[in-house]
Order: structure tokens, then C-alpha cells, then sequence
């Protein structure tokens, strides 16, 4: 660093300080600038965008006075972030992009364990990850009533982030994932492996109550998720995680595939009943087979048709079908390329759901009328 | 030829026409007509530097059809403009 450069450059003196926040100030406004406008699939979330550009509006004519009358300026740090993931969760949950089918059936999933009407949304990344973001959706009741008390803006529903790969947002056969992150939200939302912890491994401390506890989340997330769609998350593992024996964040995936198929077979298991306890504890219901396997329905994939859905576990056994037609019966295809199933098959599951939603909006519709 | 409705209704009671959602078979089907509803899903075509769209499926080298559009969604009862080109 040269020496006039240094005269100038302070990062502790008042004009260095407003300088940067102008600058990040121009940096979030050009983000916001570029969300304006977009589809979104559920009005909350047109909602949100509005008090987000509240917020923002409101941070910066404050910042913006404070540095006119020379006062102490505040960071922010907090309230910056917030915006700024916010920002890229909705520029990949517009109408066009968003997988809406397969957050559909997520969303009833959710709403079997969370009363509050959360807005499940999705970034879509370049990798073959798939993750829950606690940041917006997590604890997240001090920061909205700070944000409601210094700039006067009320958020009144939190968004659930699902980060997944953008090449997997038609793929019915990988997003099976996502039932297992939903998994992780409901228990950092209702604490219920940390339940575990506390009644049955009181004693353990540290990095080793850590591992313990990393265990636990993912057998409850796979016991989650099985509820919902059988084997077929236990499949994925399979083709990811054949051999993976234990380390500090995931348990051997043999001991996984255990527990999941004690559940299936209602048989005993120690890592099962500790589970089931804590979750019924907690939310006063147990973990129990909530899906419906559609065999008789599977010709109407070798026909090419869209499968008629039912109701909301035939919805969620879709996804079983997609995995035991390609494992078990894909020969009965009249179509032999892989890669035309393949397609064939994704197109089919996603119409079937995408019909489900219209024809349930539909009679919603009829009988809102009749009823009046 | 010209199916009436009742034999429309037989057709599809028998799943010799299949039509999947059919939302409203009273009102959809008419004395020889059936109402079709549009889905969600579109296809815009771009203005492209290509004069026309090679379909023949001849030539190795021909850009694949899909790339002539772009894909786009509407909600249920939303409206689709169809822009002159």
C-alpha cells in the first residue's frame, strides 16, 4: 500500500465507514432491482418481496440521514444478510424455474408437521448438492421483531430454503432428497434429536455428543422421508453411498438402511424407539407410513398416461413408482432406449401431480361455489 | 364423421379416448364436440437466425428443435398472450 494511499484509507474513520455502506447499499439495490417484476407461484411470496423492498428502503433513508448529520453509523451486518440470501432464494423461486410439482408434494408433507404456513422456496445450484438453509427460517422471531421495531416492517411468514442441484428440477427420481432435508427443518424446528440427547446421552460432551447428535438428525431425517416415499430415498443412497461407513457427520449407511427398514417392517430397533419417543414427545403424533403404494395404477405408465391420483399419500407414491418401475419393471415399456423411459417416466410423475393440483383446485372451486 | 355426445361419453367410458384431467365432462363435452383445456406448460418460439425449423431429422448436424423455444409457465386460469410474429 503506498503511503498516499494509506493517507486516505482509514478503515476506523467516519468517511471509509459511510463510504463502505454506500457501497453496499448500491450493491443490494442493484439486486433488488434485478427481482422486480418476477412471477412468483404463491402470492406470499409476492409479499415478502414487498417488505423486503420496505426494509431495504427504510435501512437506507436512515443510513442515509445518519451520514448527512455526521452521527454513528450502524453496520446492519445482520439485516444485509438477510436481504441478500433472501434476494437469491427468490430469483430461483420464480414460476419458471421453481420445481412447483415437487414442492407441492413438500409442502404437504410440511404441513402434516408444521401449522404455521411456511413458503417452502428453492435455489437451484451447479453441483449434485442437495441442503436445507436454516438461515431464513430458523429462530427467526428476535430478528423480525428488531427488523419490526427499527424500520417498522412486519414479515409475517419465513421462507424454507432447499438448495438442489439446477439439473435435478424435472428429476423425480433424485429429488426423493429434498423429502430428507424437509426432515432437517422440522427437527431444528422442534428440537427433536436435541430431545434425544438431553434423555438418553446426557452425559456426553463435546465433539462426541456432536457425532452422537449428527447420527441421530440423519436417522431421523431417513425415518422422515420414509414416511412419505418408502425405500426411495434409501435407493439414492444406495447408488451415492453404497459403502460409506460412519464418520463424524453421517452414520454408516448399512446402519441407516437398518433403521429405515425397521420402520417399514415395524420391527424393534434402539435408534427407532428413541426416535419415535422423542418425536411423539414433541409433536404429539408418531412417525407412521404415510404414503400409498399405486401398483395397480403402473400400467398407465407403459401406456404413457399420466396416472390418476387420489389423494395426497397416492401423491406421495409417485415417487416410490418412479424408483420400482425403473428398478423392478422397466422392461414393460414398449419403449427399450433407458433414456426415452428415463424421460418418459419424469414426464408421467410430474403431469400426474401437476393434474392432482388442478383437479383439486378445481373441485376446491365447485364446492366453494355449491357451498354458497 | 361426426361423434355425438353420447358417444363421446361411451368412448371415454370405455378408455378408447382418454382424456386426463377432465374437469368438467358436462360441460366439456358438447352434442359433437369436446372442449379441450390448455395445460400450464408453453413453448415460445425465439426469433432466431435460422430461416426455418429443420424437422426432418436428416441432418446430423441440424440445431435440435428444443433450442428454437423457450419454456414457460402459467398458473391455472392465468392468461397466455400468443404474440404475432
Amino acid at each position: 500500500m503506498t503511503q498516499e494511499f494509506e493517507d486516505l484509507y482509514d478503515p476506523e474513520s467516519y468517511s471509509s465507514k459511510s463510504r463502505f455502506l454506500e457501497l453496499e447499499l448500491c450493491k443490494i439495490r442493484r439486486q433488488l432491482d434485478s427481482i422486480k417484476g418476477n412471477e412468483y407461484s404463491d402470492r406470499v411470496l409476492d409479499e415478502y418481496q414487498r417488505c423486503l423492498f420496505l426494509l431495504f428502503n427504510n435501512m437506507e433513508a436512515k443510513i442515509l440521514a445518519s451520514i448527512e448529520s455526521n452521527e454513528p453509523l450502524g453496520y446492519y451486518l445482520a439485516e444485509f444478510s438477510f436481504i441478500t440470501s433472501s434476494i437469491q432464494f427468490l430469483e430461483d423461486s420464480v414460476f419458471n424455474i421453481l420445481p412447483y410439482e415437487t414442492v407441492y408434494c413438500l409442502r404437504k408433507a410440511l404441513r402434516d408437521w408444521v401449522e404455521e404456513d411456511l413458503i417452502i422456496v428453492t435455489s437451484l445450484n451447479k453441483t449434485d448438492n442437495y441442503a436445507f438453509n436454516p438461515k431464513l427460517s430458523y429462530r427467526m422471531d428476535d430478528f423480525f421483531t428488531t427488523v419490526k421495531s427499527d424500520f417498522g416492517v412486519e414479515f409475517t411468514s419465513r421462507l424454507l430454503q432447499i438448495s438442489l442441484p439446477k439439473q435435478d428440477v424435472t428429476d423425480y427420481f433424485f429429488s426423493v432428497v429434498l423429502y430428507h432435508e424437509l426432515a432437517h427443518f422440522i427437527d431444528y424446528e422442534k428440537e427433536i434429536t436435541e430431545g434425544i440427547m438431553e434423555m438418553k446421552f446426557p452425559e456426553l460432551e463435546g465433539r462426541e455428543r456432536q457425532k452422537k447428535l449428527n447420527h441421530y438428525r440423519e436417522h431421523f431425517a431417513d425415518l422422515f422421508s420414509a414416511q412419505y416415499i418408502h425405500q426411495a430415498f434409501i435407493y439414492y443412497l444406495d447408488l451415492r453411498a453404497a459403502n460409506d461407513g460412519e464418520n463424524f457427520t453421517h452414520p454408516a449407511t448399512y446402519d441407516r438402511i437398518e433403521v429405515v427398514n425397521a420402520f417399514l417392517e415395524e420391527e424393534d430397533n434402539e435408534i427407532l424407539g428413541h426416535i419415535q419417543v422423542a418425536v411423539e414427545n414433541v409433536t404429539k403424533q408418531k412417525l407412521s407410513i404415510r404414503h400409498e403404494l399405486i401398483e395397480e395404477k403402473y400400467q398407465d405408465f407403459y401406456d404413457y398416461l399420466p396416472p390418476v391420483i387420489e389423494n395426497d399419500a397416492q401423491l406421495h407414491g409417485l415417487f416410490i413408482a418412479g424408483w420400482d418401475i425403473w428398478l423392478n419393471h422397466k422392461e414393460k415399456f414398449p419403449e427399450k432406449n433407458p433414456t426415452k423411459i428415463y424421460a418418459y417416466l419424469n414426464n408421467l410423475i410430474e403431469k400426474s401431480i401437476s393434474n392432482y393440483m388442478v383437479t383439486s383446485k378445481w373441485n376446491a372451486n365447485v364446492s366453494e361455489q355449491d357451498g354458497n | 364423421m361426426y361423434l355425438n355426445r353420447t358417444e363421446i361419453e361411451e368412448l371415454i367410458e370405455e378408455e378408447k379416448l382418454i382424456i386426463r384431467p377432465l374437469l368438467d365432462a358436462g360441460k366439456q363435452i358438447g352434442s359433437v364436440s369436446l372442449d379441450l383445456r390448455l395445460g400450464t406448460d408453453f413453448l415460445v418460439s425465439f426469433q432466431g437466425r435460422e430461416p426455418f425449423i429443420d424437422v426432418s431429422g436428416f441432418k446430423e448436424d441440424a440445431k435440435p428443435v428444443k433450442s428454437f423455444f423457450s419454456p414457460t409457465r402459467r398458473k391455472p386460469g392465468e392468461t397466455f398472450l400468443l404474440h404475432p410474429h
